[in-house]
Order: structure tokens, then C-alpha cells, then sequence
């Protein structure tokens, strides 16, 4: 099986595809449309690098699915960056407490995800 | 006070002060009288010692009057009888000088014969003396009265002296006149006598005839012979009426007033007279009293003084007890008012008094807090802001009234905190501190209830960032995409996806923007933009589906009306948008396909006699839970998020304005899987119904 280098979740199908199309290019890349899918992907593909919607409708929402991995003694190294279109410090902060690595805000451009994808993916 | 306690009270006041004044005059009037009593007292005493002394006095000198005349008349029987003896051979100076006839009283003896010729006496005649004019002789020549004759005082003829003449008639042994035997006495004899006595200045002294000529009147030491007083009540009445007397007379000789006594001696036709001058007899009496009636203006003085003095305090304390009164009622007056405004007041007040403990609370902060007025009152400030922030939510930080005044003395700005409590409502209070200049009150504390405040304030925020937030979304999009497509090159289907993607995105954020303007205009008129008019329910259907623009595929909504046309007060603009996106939501929730049904129906209204019609539009789409039909009509709620449904989430909290500006109400049924029925209650127009407001 090739390594996932990314795993992009979010519920809206358009960002997916803007992700996919910024990073995809010569990657592995993965797609989850919801927190329970986003869970099982990450244990069974054990992707690199994760770009997580934190507004997600459904069971888990990004911060939720954020604290199970890090519950996981073999999970929690995963490296998981936080996208939101909340940009507030306290929105940062809260996402950094439930144990995100790092946080873009929407609208972002590949800049913007850039830095994350040298530092995990290099 | 009452009126009727306070007139009583007036009424007791001027019975005091009338009381007052009424003892002093009787007090004055007692002084006054008893002054006036030991006046006349005092006079009439004096009067009747006097009168003793007189009556004493007059005793004596009419007794020695009497006395004299009748060892003069003794002389003159003796003389009389001789005569009558020897005739003209009488030796009267011999009998003078063997002292038969007393030199010393008489000063002369003599015989006058019935013609009136001095014929005899005790001293040598000089020529012929006519003495038949005299009233001593005369006056016995008609008739014998067998008495003896006082004369008047007169000047003597032969002697040029003052005398009295005695005479007594001789009777011939016949019976006939034979001349008269005169005596004459020397007045002065009386008034050396009268001139011991000592009857004080202006006293009178004097023996006077009943004829009321004086025989001899002597005042201090002026005598005088032969005054009238035939005028004067003594001789006018009294003589007549009493034998001896007292009376009190202006003198009509003198002129001087005087305490009289008179005694009559009417064998010899005398009346004897004392009299005290009542100035002299009253003299010390009057001196006496001038002291007393002195005493006694000081004593009245002294009263008035003192009861004028006592009741212009009394008015004083009266007046200034009503002045009290007054204020009080003023007082009363200003606390009733103050109480009223303190009462029903929306907002808290706790006052407190110079020690910092609480005075007051009013029956707001009471129900705010639920901390209650009894439990309150005198209790210190740290135990109140202890007691107060027990109440709050740990993440309040109330620093409790101590650190508040300390912020405003030092800060000079207003110390206001914001408090939520842990109570069931949620309430969030403000309390601010300001500190009182005046005397009792040295701080109150104001608090308002900003729940409702609090509570739009977070409900705007969360829109704003709701908003944003959508926004966002799309524009991840648009910008994205974009970036991609300049940088990166893609093939050209992707590009013409993203193109596509970049477009919708950008399509979708015109009508959340528009739909956001529509929705700020319609809550910031409040409705006002609203034009009413009355329109067919029907009608504006018709309109409504003949315009729809149905998803390819689809098929128009199914319409059953009843026939009977219903009117509606309505903005017919407005409630074709409000009717328009639920039926959109019916078609886009219903994406895989299924009909559409609308549905009208009358039934009664809220209130009696009215009408309410509903306009029920259903799908057999994806339908939704409980929890999200409660929330269909908040801002940007989108029950499905997952793309499939496009949508801005504004649509129907735009229909619930619209419709709640219509005076009408939403409400909805649905279940997952089976579909949605949106219903639209408005009013029906009643012809007397005025215009919402």
C-alpha cells in the first residue's frame, strides 16, 4: 500500500477539491466528508499529514475527532492541521489545547498551507 | 396631624394664652384694688381720728366759748341787777377794779339807756355816744328774747378795736324797755386760746354765729373777725339738722378744703368750728399711698412684662412647632414621593448609610437578586458583597463594593461591573457604585437587569460572526480556485471546473450578501416599508406559480384553494418573497424528486370573531429531526450542509420576518426521510381591521 500523504477532511465537496488541487500534484492524497470516516482513514492509512475542517455536521466534529487521536497512544503523533474559517485567537487556541499542530484560516491560499506540508511532509 | 386634632390643638393654645392673660389682669386688677381699698381705708382713718380730734377739740372751745359767755353773762345779770338797784349811781369802774368784773376777758362794761345814750360804764365816756344804731341794743328794744346777745365783731367806736358786744335788756319793774347792759369781750381772748392749738398749716380754728358770721376765725396765725360763711353747707343744712357735726368742705372764706367738726351752743346763737386742711390730715396718708400706688404700677409692670414675655414664648413654641409640623408633613410628603419613584422602579437601588451598612433596598434589586429587604437592612458592606457574590458565576469577578469606590475615588472614573448570576434565568446584572455627598447617605449601589441586553448583544456577535463565517466559506472558494488557476496549470477540464466552482461560489455569496441586506432592511424599518393593501389569497397563488421557475425536471406545485376568494391585509411584494423561498425549500429539500403540494385552509382565529387562513406547502423530501425544524427559521441554519442543497440559510428566517410583519406565524412538520410541510398562518381581512403596525 502507498503511504497517504495527506488526508483532507471537510464536509464541503468544493474545498475538498480545492485542497486537492493545491497539494495533489505528485501526492497520495485521501478524502473523509465526515469526522466517523475521518477517524477510521487515519488508523487505516496512517497518512502523513492531515487537513481537518473543524466545522464538521454529524457525530464528531474536527475538535472531537482531534481529542480521540490524541487518546490513542499509536495515533497521536499524527500531525493534524486545523482549517476553519473561524479565525479568532480563542478559536486558535481552543484547537491548539484539543491538540492541533497547526491552524489556516479561510480563505487560504497555497502559502498558506505550504509551511505545513515542508514541515511534515519534507 | 389631622385638621380636627390640629384645631383642637389651636384651640388649646388660645386657651392657655387666654388663661394667661386673664390671671394677670385678674392679678393686676387684685393689686389695683387692694391698693385702691388701703386708699380709701387709710383716708377714711385717718378722716375719723381727725374727726375724733376735731369733735375733742370743738368740745373744748365751744365749752370754753360757753364757758366765757356765761361768766360774761353772770357779769352782766350782776351789772343788770345793781342797775336795777343803784341806777346811774353804779360805780362800774370800782367794780372793775375790785375785780367783780374781769379785765382780762372784758374789756369794757357799760349801760346803754332805752334811747340808746352811753350812759354808764367801767371806763370814762367821752362825750355822747349814740348807740342806739347797734345791733346790741336794737335788738332788745322791741321785745325781751330774756337772752343774752352775741354781737358780731366790730370795730369799736370808742376803742377802735376789735369787740364783741354782749348785751342783755334791762327791764324796767314795769316790764318796759330800760335800756341794755352791754358787755364787750375782746375777740382775741378766743383766738389767743385757739392760737395753742395746734391744728397743722391751713388747720382753722373760729367761733362763728349761727347767723354765719364769725365771731372770731382763725387760720394758722391769721385771725380774722366778721367773715361770711352764711354760704356754706354748714349753715345753709347742717346747723339746722344736727347740733354738732362733721363735714368736709371747700372753704367759702378761703377756699381751702377742710374736714369740719361743729358744735352748736344755741343759747348763745354760737356754733364752735374746727377744721384739719384734708391736704395736711392726708399728708402722710397721701405719701403712703404714692408709695403703694407706686408698688403697685411696678408690680403691673412686672406682670405684663412677664405674661407678655411668657406668652410670646408660648406663640413662639407654637409656631415653631407647626414650622416643625410643617417640614414634617413636607417631609412625609417628599419620603411618600420618593418612596413611590423608589419602588416601582425598574432598577435596583441599595442605599447606604455613613458606617457603609445598608439603609434601604428597593423591592427591584429584591427581585433581581431575590436577596429580600429584611435580610438586608444594617448589614455591613463586606458582608453584602460577600452575600452578592455568592450569587454570581465563578468567571464574574466581582471585586466586591470596597474595590468599586476604591476605583472611583482614585480612578475618577464610574466603577461598573457586570454580574451573572448562577440563578435558573441566567440573569446578567449591572452594578455600578456612586458615592453620595450628602449627609446620611454615604453610597448607593444601581443595578440593572441587562439580561435581555446581554442576551441581543450575543445574539448580534454570533450573527456577525455567522455571517463572516459564511462568507468565508465561499470565498475559500473563489480564492482558492483562483490562486490555482493563475498559478498552477491545469488541465482543461479541471479548469473549467474550477471556472465553474469559482462562479457558483461567487453567485452564492451575491445572494447571501443580498439576502443579508434584506434581511437588515426588513428588522431595521421594523416593517414600516411595508405597503398594506388587501389582496386575494388566490390570486397572488396564481401569480406565484406562474412565475416559479421549477428545477428542470420537476413538475409545478399541486394548488388546492377553496373557492370562495380570501383576502388578506398584506404587502403583496413582500409575502410573494416569503411564500417564494418556501416553496424553493420544498423543491431544493426534495431533491430526488416527489410532488409538490400546496394547500389553503380557513379556520378560526386567535381572538373570537376572527379568521386565520393557512397556506400549507409539503414535500416528500429528506425531511429533517425535531431539533433541526426548531431551527429552520435562525439565521444561516442550514439542515443540510453537506452541498447537496444550495442555499444561503437566510431564506426562511426572512419568511418568518415578512410573515411575523403580517401579524401571522410559521410553523413546520417534518421527519427524516419522508418530507417537510412548511405552514404560513396569516390573518384573514376583516373589514374594520386597522393596519398592522
Amino acid at each position: 500500500m502507498e503511504t497517504t500523504d495527506i488526508l483532507l477532511v471537510d464536509d464541503n465537496p468544493d474545498i475538498r477539491r480545492l485542497l486537492h488541487a493545491m497539494l495533489g500534484r505528485g501526492r497520495q492524497i485521501a478524502e473523509a466528508e465526515d469526522g466517523t470516516s475521518a477517524l477510521r482513514l487515519i488508523r487505516e492509512l496512517r497518512p502523513r499529514l492531515v487537513f481537518m475542517d473543524v466545522m464538521m455536521p454529524g457525530d464528531l466534529n474536527g475538535l472531537q475527532v482531534l481529542s480521540k487521536l490524541r487518546e490513542d497512544p499509536v495515533l497521536l503523533t499524527t500531525p493534524v492541521v486545523m482549517v476553519s474559517a473561524r479565525g479568532q485567537e480563542e478559536d486558535l487556541r481552543n484547537a491548539v489545547r484539543h491538540g492541533a499542530d497547526g491552524y489556516v484560516v479561510k480563505p487560504f491560499g497555497l502559502k498558506d498551507l505550504q509551511p505545513w506540508v515542508t514541515k511534515y511532509l519534507a | 396631624m389631622s385638621a380636627a386634632v390640629e384645631k383642637r390643638s389651636q384651640f388649646h393654645h388660645r386657651q392657655v394664652l387666654a388663661l394667661l392673660w386673664m390671671s394677670a389682669l385678674v392679678l393686676v386688677a387684685i393689686t389695683w384694688g387692694h391698693v385702691y381699698f388701703l386708699d380709701s381705708e387709710g383716708r377714711a382713718r385717718e378722716f375719723s381720728v381727725a374727726e375724733r380730734d376735731l369733735s375733742n377739740l370743738t368740745r373744748l372751745s365751744q365749752e370754753h366759748a360757753v364757758r366765757t359767755l356765761r361768766s360774761a353773762d353772770q357779769v352782766i345779770r350782776f351789772v343788770q341787777s345793781r342797775y336795777l338797784e343803784l341806777g346811774n349811781k353804779l360805780d362800774l369802774a370800782a367794780l372793775t377794779r375790785q375785780g367783780v368784773i374781769d379785765l382780762e376777758i372784758f374789756n369794757q362794761v357799760g349801760i346803754i339807756d332805752p334811747k340808746g345814750i352811753y350812759v354808764l360804764a367801767n371806763r370814762p365816756i367821752e362825750g355822747r355816744l349814740d348807740l342806739s344804731d347797734r345791733e346790741h341794743f336794737k335788738v332788745h328794744v322791741a321785745s325781751d328774747s330774756g337772752q343774752l346777745f352775741v354781737s358780731k365783731p366790730v370795730i369799736g367806736r370808742a376803742t377802735g378795736k376789735w369787740s364783741i358786744q354782749l348785751s342783755r335788756r334791762i327791764n324796767k319793774p314795769d316790764g318796759s324797755f330800760g335800756g341794755v347792759v352791754v358787755l364787750s369781750i375782746d375777740p382775741t381772748y378766743f383766738t389767743e386760746f385757739y392760737g395753742e392749738l395746734n391744728l397743722g398749716p391751713g388747720g382753722l380754728t373760729s367761733l362763728y354765729g349761727l347767723d354765719g358770721v364769725a365771731r372770731m376765725r382763725r387760720v394758722g396765725n391769721l385771725t380774722e373777725f366778721g367773715a361770711d360763711a352764711s354760704q356754706s353747707s354748714l349753715f345753709r343744712d347742717l346747723v339746722r339738722q344736727q347740733p354738732a357735726g362733721a363735714y368736709t368742705q371747700r372753704s367759702v372764706v378761703d377756699g381751702v378744703e377742710r374736714l369740719y367738726y361743729y358744735r352748736t351752743a344755741p343759747q348763745y346763737a354760737l356754733v364752735a368750728v374746727a377744721g384739719l386742711d384734708t391736704g395736711y390730715l392726708l399728708q402722710n396718708h397721701r405719701k403712703a399711698m404714692q408709695a403703694l400706688y407706686a408698688q403697685a404700677a411696678l408690680v403691673t409692670l412686672l406682670i405684663g412684662a412677664l405674661v407678655w414675655g411668657l406668652s410670646r414664648y408660648l406663640v413662639q413654641l407654637r409656631s415653631d412647632a407647626n414650622a416643625r409640623r410643617q417640614s414634617q408633613l413636607q417631609l412625609e410628603e417628599r419620603q411618600q414621593q420618593l418612596d413611590a419613584v423608589f419602588d416601582i422602579s425598574p432598577d435596583g437601588f441599595v442605599s447606604f448609610d455613613q458606617s457603609r451598612c445598608v439603609k434601604f433596598v428597593n423591592p427591584a434589586f429584591g427581585q433581581m437578586t431575590g436577596l429580600g429587604k429584611r435580610a438586608l437592612e444594617g448589614m455591613s458592606e463586606q458582608d453584602f458583597s460577600a452575600l452578592l457574590a455568592g450569587l454570581c458565576l465563578p468567571t464574574s469577578h466581582f471585586t466586591g463594593l470596597q474595590a468599586m469606590r476604591h476605583t472611583v475615588q482614585t480612578e475618577a472614573t464610574e466603577a461598573v461591573q457586570v454580574l451573572e448570576l448562577k440563578d435558573a434565568g441566567h440573569r446578567v446584572l449591572q452594578v455600578q457604585l456612586r458615592l453620595s455627598g450628602s449627609g446620611t447617605v454615604s453610597q448607593i449601589l444601581h443595578v440593572r437587569d441587562i439580561t435581555h441586553e446581554t442576551e441581543v448583544e450575543a445574539l448580534k456577535s454570533e450573527f456577525l460572526a455567522t455571517a463572516a463565517h459564511e462568507l468565508r466559506t465561499p470565498m475559500a472558494s473563489i480564492f482558492g480556485f483562483s490562486e490555482v488557476l493563475m498559478s498552477q496549470g491545469v488541465d482543461e477540464e479541471s479548469e473549467q471546473e474550477f471556472l465553474g466552482i469559482i462562479h457558483k461560489q461567487s453567485k452564492l455569496m451575491v445572494d447571501i450578501l443580498n439576502e443579508l441586506l434584506d434581511l437588515a432592511r426588513i428588522e431595521a424599518r421594523r416593517g414600516k416599508d411595508f405597503k398594506f393593501e388587501r389582496l386575494c389569497l388566490q390570486d397572488l397563488l396564481a401569480d406565484l406559480i406562474k412565475a416559479f421557475q421549477c428545477p428542470p425536471g420537476r413538475a409545478l406545485p399541486n394548488l388546492e384553494v377553496p373557492d370562495a376568494p380570501i383576502y388578506l391585509n398584506a404587502d403583496t411584494g413582500k409575502l410573494r418573497q416569503a411564500l417564494l423561498n418556501v416553496l424553493s425549500n420544498a423543491y431544493k429539500y426534495s431533491p430526488d424528486g416527489g410532488a409538490v403540494h400546496i394547500l389553503v385552509e380557513l379556520s378560526a382565529g386567535a381572538t373570537p370573531g376572527t379568521e386565520q387562513v393557512s397556506v400549507h406547502v409539503a414535500d416528500h423530501g429528506m425531511g429533517m429531526t425535531p431539533e433541526q425544524a426548531q431551527k429552520v427559521c435562525t439565521r444561516f441554519y442550514r439542515a443540510d450542509t453537506s452541498g447537496r442543497v444550495p442555499g444561503t440559510g437566510l431564506g426562511m428566517a426572512i419568511t418568518k420576518e415578512i410573515v411575523e410583519h403580517h401579524k401571522g406565524h410559521i410553523s413546520i412538520i417534518s421527519a427524516p426521510g419522508e418530507g417537510t410541510q412548511v405552514s404560513v398562518h396569516l390573518p384573514v381581512y376583516a373589514e374594520a381591521a386597522s393596519l398592522p403596525a
